[in-house]
């Protein structure tokens, strides 16, 4: 391309522009292409489509888990069984809500915090202990005399863990009004009684874009 | 196929014209106008060469009738249609010939992937619309109608009661609420839920022993179903009729009890806690395949400008129907499923409920298309008619449909009494001969659960009904 006379120079400048806004145009369709990866730190909150997410799991795990290692309970049962710390079990925490929750998730956050707190023991749950009985059933055939665990000494649970999540929904074209309510339990394996009920609510309103390119 | 009619009908177009024959040989002028020329025709000869999404379905369907789904979903892999505007399509077929195989599993995993592809298709795509306006339809990104999203959601919860998850199913059916009350707020009167939907989700209710939830699902159902019988032919099964008594009953809901007594004329009925010993079996045989849309075209020659005008159009049709009972032998004792959802009604109404708007982009598109070709013809003749064949023949009717569903859905309950049973259907046609029949052996009955029975039969051949 010939340099532009001198007459003509208002218009050399806008195609210079051009240019530029040519080659920013095309960095803007190429940035776009490429995969980007992001590190973020866990606690940092991020709602992307307004559904249920790691944000909602860890406050229900902080919620439940302040709440379970501050109540009564565990020291009531402590006195009352001569120092003997409460042995508790997940049971099932049933999902009720509109959505494919994960509930693992917050259950293991409150089953790491009763183990760490050194107040309460956990034994394994109804899912989990069925391979550790096959290998223990297998031990008992192949181990060694001094290193073999015998069957019938495991620890019976005194409290068993429930729960559920509920939702509430209201919808209107775009718009939506989520609740949600976890509830946590803790039943006594002798007599049925609840000795700890946790609740953490969560409430969102999602209003979803109507036009896109 | 679509190239070899394309092309017939314009030569049948060129001929009928000879002024527009007479302008091609006028179109050696400049070299500019030859390029402009060439990237017209490739331009039409590029729109030719994809055949519209109904015809790339043949393939699918041939193997579906020999009953090969397999072969079916490996046709779907090598096809997945036009990148992401077809995605959902692809996920919601291959989430039915996955479930065909027994992969209740993966075909719920497609199943989610294309809910979060609606979710975010959902939106109006200023592009795409633009693009149905002056191109076609097709360059719009499917979402599925109405029936075709409640549906998603009820083969998602079939899936996860026939995985033992019904806390899953029920999440599924929470979904559907939620969708059907929003569809429902978006329509006129005329508009009917899925009453099928309705129906599946009192049985998970019921199966959970949530009974008021049951009832509520159940009466929705009825509400629909009476619907349903005014449009489609199909009336509130006898099945659920007797749900509903069992709950009314058990809720203490008398005056509602008495109305169900009439309107179904049942006089005797097992109680709910009198059926907490049995275990119930639910059967689900799906039959044939949902209607295709195909493209109906016309077009119009405007002799003042010398432009032809096409219009293309979807229409459905429907296969077929070869089942006329479904006959279930259980105990030595033989009863008759019902017909719960009739998916060739049910398409075949909510086009002719589309059928205004659609038209109406179609006459709008022609306009513009009209117009420029008017436009370039006045300036330089051999473009104008060049634009104008392309054009024409970019205008394309939308003809995608889930394609992979069935044409019919028939539902039966038996209380069966705790062990194991041996259940076999039978299809009979309408003169009462044997289309076909499956065994299911040794289904273990647990007293107070239920357990889902499904079988797709796809007919034996290919393309039955008119074309």
């Amino acid at each position: 391309m010939a340099n532009p006379p001198a007459g003509q120079r208002p218009q050399a400048i806008n195609r210079g522009a051009l240019k530029t806004l040519w080659v920013l145009l095309l960095a803007v369709a190429l940035s776009a292409c490429a995969t980007k990866v992001e590190r973020i730190d866990t606690e940092e909150v991020r709602d992307l489509s307004g559904s249920w997410n790691d944000t909602d799991s860890r406050l229900v795990s902080e919620e439940m888990i302040r709440d379970v290692l501050s109540r009564p309970w565990i020291n009531r049962y402590t006195r009352s069984h001569g120092g003997k710390p409460p042995v508790v079990i997940v049971g099932e925490v049933r999902n009720l809500s509109h959505e494919h929750i994960n509930v693992n998730t917050f259950v293991a956050d409150m089953e790491r915090a009763l183990i760490n707190s050194g107040n309460v023991e956990v034994v394994a749950s109804s899912t989990e202990r069925g391979e550790v009985r096959g290998e223990r059933k297998d031990q008992d055939l192949h181990a060694r005399e001094g290193t073999r665990n015998v069957m019938g000494e495991e620890v019976g649970a005194d409290f068993m863990l429930k729960g559920t999540i509920n939702t509430i929904i209201d919808a209107e074209g775009k718009k939506q009004v989520k609740f949600y309510q976890v509830d946590l339990t803790l039943i006594s394996m002798a007599d049925n009684r609840k000795v700890w009920v946790g609740q953490k609510k969560i409430k969102k309103f999602v209003d979803k874009r109507s036009l896109r390119f | 196929m679509y190239r070899a009619r394309s092309l017939s009908g314009l030569g049948k177009i060129l001929a009928r014209s000879p002024t527009m024959l007479a302008t091609i040989t006028q179109t050696r002028q400049t070299p500019g106008r030859w390029l402009a020329s060439g990237l017209c025709l490739g331009a039409v000869l590029l729109l030719s060469g994809c055949a519209s999404y109904s015809q790339r379905f043949d393939a699918i369907e041939t193997q579906l009738a020999a009953g090969n789904p397999s072969a079916a979903l490996q046709a779907l892999e090598k096809d997945r249609g036009n990148g992401r505007r077809d995605e959902v399509l692809y996920l919601l077929n291959r989430a039915l010939l996955l479930r065909m195989q027994g992969d209740y599993r993966q075909s719920n995993e497609a199943l989610e992937q294309a809910k979060r592809l609606i979710d975010e298709l959902d939106a109006v795509s200023i592009r795409e619309q633009a693009g149905s306006l002056t191109v076609n339809d097709t360059l719009q990104s499917y979402i599925g109608s109405d029936f075709e999203r409640a549906l998603l959601h009820v083969y998602a919860a079939l899936n996860y009661l026939q995985l033992g998850m019904p806390d899953e199913a029920r999440v599924e059916v929470l979904q559907l609420d939620v969708l059907l009350n929003l569809q429902a707020d978006g329509q006129g009167n005329a508009y009917t839920e899925d009453a099928f939907a309705r129906y599946l989700s009192g049985l998970v209710f019921e199966q959970l022993g949530e009974w008021s939830d049951a009832m509520i699902a159940y009466r929705k159902a009825y509400q629909n179903y009476q619907r349903y019988r005014e449009y489609f032919g199909v009336k509130p099964p006898r099945s659920l009729g007797l749900a509903l008594l069992r709950m009314a009953g058990h809720l203490g809901l008398k005056e509602e009890l008495r109305r169900y007594r009439k309107a179904f004329a049942i006089e005797q009925w097992t109680p709910l806690p009198a059926l907490q010993a049995e275990g119930e079996v639910v059967l689900i045989i799906s039959t044939g395949l949902a209607p295709r849309k195909r493209e109906e075209s016309m077009a119009i020659f405007a002799p003042e400008a010398g432009v032809m005008v096409r219009v293309a159009l979807p229409r459905y049709e429907t296969k077929a129907q070869p089942v006329g009972e479904v006959r279930l032998l259980a105990d030595n004792a033989t009863a008759s499923a019902e017909l719960v959802e009739d998916i060739d009604a049910l398409a075949v109404k909510t086009l002719q409920a589309q059928m205004p708007v659609i038209t109406a982009r179609a006459l709008a598109r022609a306009v513009v298309k009209y117009r420029v070709a008017k436009e370039a013809g006045e300036r330089d003749q051999g473009l104008g008619l060049l634009i104008n064949i392309a054009g024409m023949i970019s205008e394309q009717a939308d003809t995608r449909s889930w394609s992979t569903l069935p044409q019919r859905i028939y539902l039966a309950r038996r209380f069966l009494a705790p062990g194991r049973h041996h259940i076999s259907v039978q299809l009979l046609g309408h003169g009462g001969h044997v289309l076909a029949q499956k065994q299911f052996t040794g289904v273990a009955i647990e007293a107070g659960k239920k357990v889902y029975l499904t079988w797709r039969w796809i007919p034996p051949y290919t393309r039955g009904g008119k074309r």
